[in-house]
């Protein structure tokens, strides 16, 4: 074959490829989340203004309104968050809606929009919702990622938006007085993992630390250095990949080299498999494996297999807690609801999203005066109990919340572990050898 | 860990590079066309593998040999792909503006992406393959078992596909084509049945590939793009056109990623491989085995 390129045409072939790539590669890039979203299209309650009525005989109507993934990436995780909007909502006003603090009774009007978990989007759905659709009381959109830009949207207006889809610090470090978050912040993830690693009889001595190049798994990778570093734990390897990544191989070269007793993987779902698959191909054993992100998910089970199993993963909800709630009674009376409409089991993030709901509910009945300055401030002194446990945030706005541990065990299969108040079972630790299994 | 695991770590994958990329050359260098949806040929393949697994034993946890049996039917059902592809939209920009083929193929690439997100979610997939013992050591290397069957598949296309075009009459009617279409069509030739099975060729080796990747990676539905990148860097170091260039660039870039992973950081891979690829467009366009380096 002839190369009939000339060096003019071949570069500008190149430079327009690689501009055309590049760009790909960031937009790619730019989807990265520790939240969820789900749906289609746009789930609309009418009206013009953000509240209506209340007077008299009349039920007014709250809007509560917000942006979510319902299409693209994220929007299996999406799903789950509009999913439990609407069961709370519908269940709330089916049982004669909000009796707020003002004397008068509401129905709840839920406005989501689809922002294909894209932060331009999600900015122009927020402040289209506010100017037009003259919502005053946000829900959060899924991902640190959107969250963030979303939520100086609400700083800017001054408007309350409660999220249970972003746990970056980095949101709640901007010193907005107008964000509530459901989820325990990032750094926060790996530490009910090393505890658990560091109570067991024989403790490990080392760990290794993998992490994605995303804002969530760095901040989570932060929190562990900083956990690692008030422990007798030496740090033995401390790598950073980027999302593109498909092939771990070299990193857990490293691992086996220097003789790590644990594995934390800060990153998503496609790296826990990788990792799952990987570590038994390579052969490398280690006492304790967790995932941050995605590796308690049933599609991440059903990818690895057995591989899979031993695996740790946090979570910041247990399906079989029993927390008193205000709308469906409890934790399992919502597992039920959930289970029984849509035909799955909620996670945490179904049960975060409750929480969003009831957060602006308990608000609402105990402010004088409906406005978002007033709500905002009973959020923020409120203690509440929900079917995600109990709620009340600190003064940056974030939920008061540990992470639980849970472990894929070859029997009975996913249990939490930890911490020892609320396990099912014990923490099989050391997992044994490949050669073992 | 020794550099000489490094560099096994990165011929292993490397190769499953090549193979991607002698496709993209060929196309490249018999189309006229850079096909920035190539790597959407991989990811397709892959899933043809995964479902055809999942339909057929009820799981994606198979045996090597049954897995092997899934390769030709992601070659075959690719090659339809792309025969298609070219023949229906591929054909119609064809010698014009070269930024118009570059902008139909981004646009195929993408609906492709979405169509893959709708139909099977976003959700990375992996095929498990089942050894006794799934790696083995020699001279106190680590070898996959799994990335030694991927590395010698890989292999296996290229040479099959160098032999194709080497040894048979639609192999040198290809040749034919992409050194002078004119004169091919004037000898009888026909063209556009040429470019579309090269597409068809092309497609289908990709799409082979991406069966082992899927077994020894995983697979999602947004995964082509950073192929196709590789694919150009692998054929800028291989020259256009060139077979054994885009063999020697691909486990050329294996090696370099790892080395980079290894002795820096992973976080460094992209970084040097697109540097180097502008050093190579600077000082070398032509690539290292291309065809008129030295005009």
């Amino acid at each position: 074959m002839t190369d009939r390129q000339s060096r003019r045409t071949f570069l500008k072939v190149a430079g327009s490829t690689g501009a055309i790539g590049l760009t790909g590669l960031a937009g790619c890039a730019g989807g990265d989340g520790d939240g969820d979203g789900g749906g289609d299209g746009t789930t609309d309650g009418g009206g013009d203004s953000g509240t209506t009525g209340g007077g008299g005989s009349e039920m007014g109507t709250i809007k509560l309104g917000g942006s979510m993934s319902l299409t693209g990436d994220n929007a299996d995780l999406g799903q789950l968050y509009q999913d439990a909007y609407e069961l709370t909502i519908q269940r709330i006003n089916d049982n004669g809606g909000v009796e707020a603090g003002d004397g008068n009774t509401y129905e709840l009007d839920l406005v989501l929009r689809d922002d294909g978990t894209d932060a331009s989007t999600s900015r122009s759905i927020y402040q289209e919702l506010i100017d037009v659709e003259n919502v005053d009381y946000l829900l959060g959109p899924y991902a640190s990622s959107v969250t963030l830009p979303a939520s100086a949207v609400a700083a800017q207006n001054q408007k309350p938006m409660v999220e249970g889809g972003g746990a970056s610090p980095e949101i709640f470090s901007q010193g907005n007085e107008w964000i509530f978050g459901l989820l325990p912040t990032a750094n926060k993830y790996p530490n009910s993992f090393i505890d658990m690693c560091l109570a067991q009889d024989s403790p490990p001595e080392s760990i290794a630390i993998l992490a994605e190049d995303d804002t969530f798994s760095q901040s989570t990778a932060e929190g562990a250095r900083a956990k690692i570093e008030d422990s007798d734990l030496e740090l033995v390897v401390d790598q950073t990949f980027p999302s593109d990544t498909s092939d771990l191989s070299t990193n857990l070269g490293r691992v086996r080299d220097n003789d790590a007793d644990v594995i934390l993987l800060c990153a998503h779902q496609q790296h826990n498999i990788i990792l799952a698959n990987q570590m038994e191909s390579q052969d490398v054993n280690v006492d304790a494996a967790m995932g941050t992100v995605g590796s308690l998910n049933d599609s991440f089970k059903n990818e690895v297999g057995d591989n899979g199993d031993y695996v740790y993963g946090p979570t910041s909800w247990d399906i079989n807690a029993n927390f008193d709630d205000p709308v469906f009674g409890g934790t399992q009376d919502f597992v039920d609801a959930v289970t029984e409409n849509y035909d799955a089991s909620p996670d945490y993030h179904s049960a975060a999203g409750e929480a969003v709901i009831i957060t602006f509910k308990q608000a609402f009945e105990n402010v004088d005066e409906l406005t978002p300055t007033a709500v905002r401030d009973q959020i923020r002194q409120a203690e509440f109990s929900t079917a995600y446990g109990t709620v009340s945030f600190d003064d940056r706005g974030i939920i008061d919340k540990q992470m639980l541990n849970r472990q894929w065990q070859p029997d009975p299969g996913l249990q939490t572990v930890w911490p020892e108040n609320v396990q099912q079972n014990a923490p099989i630790y050391p997992m044994p050898d490949w050669s073992d299994r | 860990m020794a550099i000489t695991q490094f560099i096994v770590n990165g011929l292993l994958i490397g190769a499953l590079f090549a193979g991607i990329a002698v496709g993209f050359a060929l196309i490249w260098g018999v189309v006229d066309i850079i096909n920035l949806a190539h790597g959407e040929m991989v990811m397709l393949g892959g899933y043809v593998s995964f479902w055809l697994l999942t339909v057929a034993t009820g799981s994606t946890d198979a045996s090597p040999t049954v897995f092997l049996a899934t390769v030709p039917v992601a070659i075959a059902v690719l090659f339809v792909v792309g025969y298609a592809l070219q023949r229906t939209l591929v054909q119609r920009v064809i010698g014009t503006d070269i930024f118009l083929t570059l902008l139909v193929t981004f646009g195929i690439s993408i609906a492709i992406q979405q169509l893959a997100i709708q139909a099977w979610t976003a959700n990375p997939r992996s095929i498990q393959t089942s050894f006794a013992d799934p790696s083995m050591t020699v001279a106190g290397l680590t070898v996959p078992k799994m990335k030694l069957l991927a590395f010698a598949g890989a292999l296996v296309l290229t040479a099959v596909l160098y032999a194709f075009l080497q040894r048979t009459r639609t192999g040198r009617a290809i040749r034919g084509v992409a050194q002078n279409p004119e004169a091919a069509e004037l000898v009888g030739i026909d063209v556009e049945h040429t470019r579309a099975v090269t597409f068809g060729i092309s497609s289908g080796i990709a799409g082979g590939i991406g069966a082992f990747v899927a077994a020894i990676l995983t697979i999602d539905p947004q995964m082509g793009l950073i192929y196709t990148l590789k694919s150009f860097v692998i054929v800028v170091f291989g020259g256009v056109g060139s077979i054994p260039g885009a063999m020697v660039g691909g486990l050329l870039l294996g090696s370099v990623e790892e080395l980079t992973a290894g002795l820096v950081s992973s976080r460094w891979t992209l970084a040097v491989s697109f540097t180097l690829l502008i050093v190579l467009l600077v000082v070398k366009p032509n690539g290292l085995f291309g065809e008129g380096a030295d005009q």
